[in-house]
């Protein structure tokens, strides 16, 4: 197998944006490419639903088209909000087999066009159709999980809010995020109701964004050495635990074992964190905390960028915002600039970083891992 | 009330033909209606073409199955709380003792 490496990288900036799906794109692209033009051989594109959030159907030759790009072979990859982390899985099996040599990996969505009503039924496709057929949505499904979790390990409210807090400092930190600006825990718990216990400022944002990352199998300072990824039952119904989710468990075993790395060895990890309930599941899942124990880190600062595993830097979905096709990449894109000294304002020193990318209600994940080299 | 049981030991709520954990055919099966709340939440962002709020029980049937379904209202709404689920206007409501 061909080693698999990152050159370039670069995002938009995050948030409500005024330009069409493919001008984001093209921004990610532009951005990203830092000397002469790179030349590759393929395009992948990460997006989840471009069909109903912006009328576009055959992404994938649109955006080739778009960017002067026409000939190269593409391909649109959907995999609900893992589509960006699976555009790049695919990618990379691409330059491991030794088929191409350098590939573009872009992934973006555009939603903040629709009303949030219209929005929030796009995303409730997301789940079994008994499920959804009760009105449930994902953050209805979410707040099921938290009071469950709240029973089981006394997670208090107050707490929840500090995941908000401190993803939301990092985003002060991050010039692509959607938001910088600092909340405290009082604003998160005034915050409008969405589905209790779970407040407006529980809940990832609706945002427009891109990114855009080239593969290669020239040696660079930053090496892929790790992709799991793996499913789980479409129905919360069929789960056998509603505090801890296997799709993680399990892709984060495969990832661990294709990378000869425990948990233990991850420096710094972005984490879907849709709701504030998943920062304190996902890391629990990943194996740096025991179950229960993800809150205790949280309040702790442990995951702070001071802290011993610095979780989130770039501000997390909570604060960066949550194009969903695009939030796989653009954790890609953090932890790149995190192996190599770019963060700036929020970088932490790391030379082993880890990305978790949930698809659908934590049912189909990917977990990366990058290292210097 | 109706489940299907798979050869493999495992029971879902409602009917389903391929066994989610091993894919194997399954036998619908009738019960009692007894159910017990693991959790609950009350929606207030619902999807277009739903009135809020809904209120949303994930209950465990007696044969151990989980099932989604909603309640009437939140009063007494709490874990572990036991009642029936019942079948009116095409939807499962939970019904607590």
């Amino acid at each position: 197998m061909a080693g698999v490496y990152i050159s370039d990288i670069g995002m938009t900036k995050f948030g409500r944006r005024k330009e069409s799906l493919q001008n984001l794109m093209y921004e990610a692209y532009a951005n990203s490419i830092s000397g002469q033009e790179p030349q590759f051989d393929a395009v992948f594109v990460g997006c989840m639903n471009p069909d109903e959030f912006v009328g576009d159907s055959n992404l994938a030759t649109l955006i080739v088209d778009h960017l002067g790009l026409y000939q190269k072979p593409s391909v649109r990859i959907d995999n609900a909000p893992a589509s960006g982390s699976a555009a790049f899985e695919q990618a990379f099996f691409s330059v491991a087999s030794g088929h191409y040599k350098n590939v573009l990996v872009l992934a973006g969505e555009k939603m903040s066009n629709l009303p949030t009503t219209k929005t929030t039924r796009i995303l409730s496709k997301l789940i079994d159709k008994y499920e959804r057929s009760t009105g449930a949505t994902m953050p209805a499904l979410a707040a099921l999980v938290t009071r469950r979790y709240m029973h089981e390990y006394g997670l208090g409210r107050e707490e929840l809010a500090q995941a908000a807090v401190k993803n939301h400092h990092n985003g002060t930190l991050n010039p692509y995020a959607q938001f910088q600006k600092e909340i405290t825990v009082e604003e998160v718990l005034k915050s409008k109701m969405i589905s209790d216990p779970l407040r407006l400022y529980d809940c990832a944002s609706i945002s427009d964004g891109a990114c855009a990352v080239i593969l290669t199998s020239n040696k660079t300072d930053v090496k892929v050495t790790g992709i799991g990824h793996a499913t789980d039952f479409l129905s919360l119904q069929y789960r056998d635990s509603l505090t801890s989710f296997n799709a993680t468990k399990i892709a984060a075993k495969r990832a661990y074992e294709m990378a000869k790395k425990k948990p233990k060895d991850i420096d710094v990890a972005e984490v879907h964190d849709a709701f504030t309930i998943l920062e304190i599941v996902n890391p629990e899942d990943l194996g740096f905390y025991k179950p229960g124990e993800g809150v205790t880190a949280l309040i702790n600062g442990k995951t702070e960028l001071s802290g011993e595993l610095p979780i989130n830097t770039s501000g997390g979905l909570k604060a960066r915002g949550h194009p969903v096709g695009a939030t796989g990449l653009a954790q890609i894109c953090e932890i790149v600039w995190q192996l190599r000294g770019e963060a700036e304002k929020r970088q932490v020193k790391a030379n082993i970083g880890l990305c978790h990318n949930i698809g659908g209600f934590v049912n189909n994940n990917i977990v990366t891992i990058l290292e210097n080299c | 009330m109706k489940s299907s049981i798979c050869k493999c030991g495992k029971i879902v709520a409602l009917n389903r033909k391929l066994c989610p954990y091993c894919g194997k055919p399954m036998t619908t099966i009738e019960h009692e209606n007894e159910a017990e709340v693991l959790t609950y939440t009350t929606l207030f962002t619902v999807p277009e073409g739903f009135n809020a709020p809904i209120f949303l029980v994930l209950v465990k049937l007696e044969n151990g199955a989980k099932l989604l379904c909603e309640s009437k209202n939140e009063n007494n709404l709490r874990i572990g709380k036991k009642g029936r689920v019942i079948f009116e206007n095409k939807k499962y409501y939970f019904v607590g003792k």
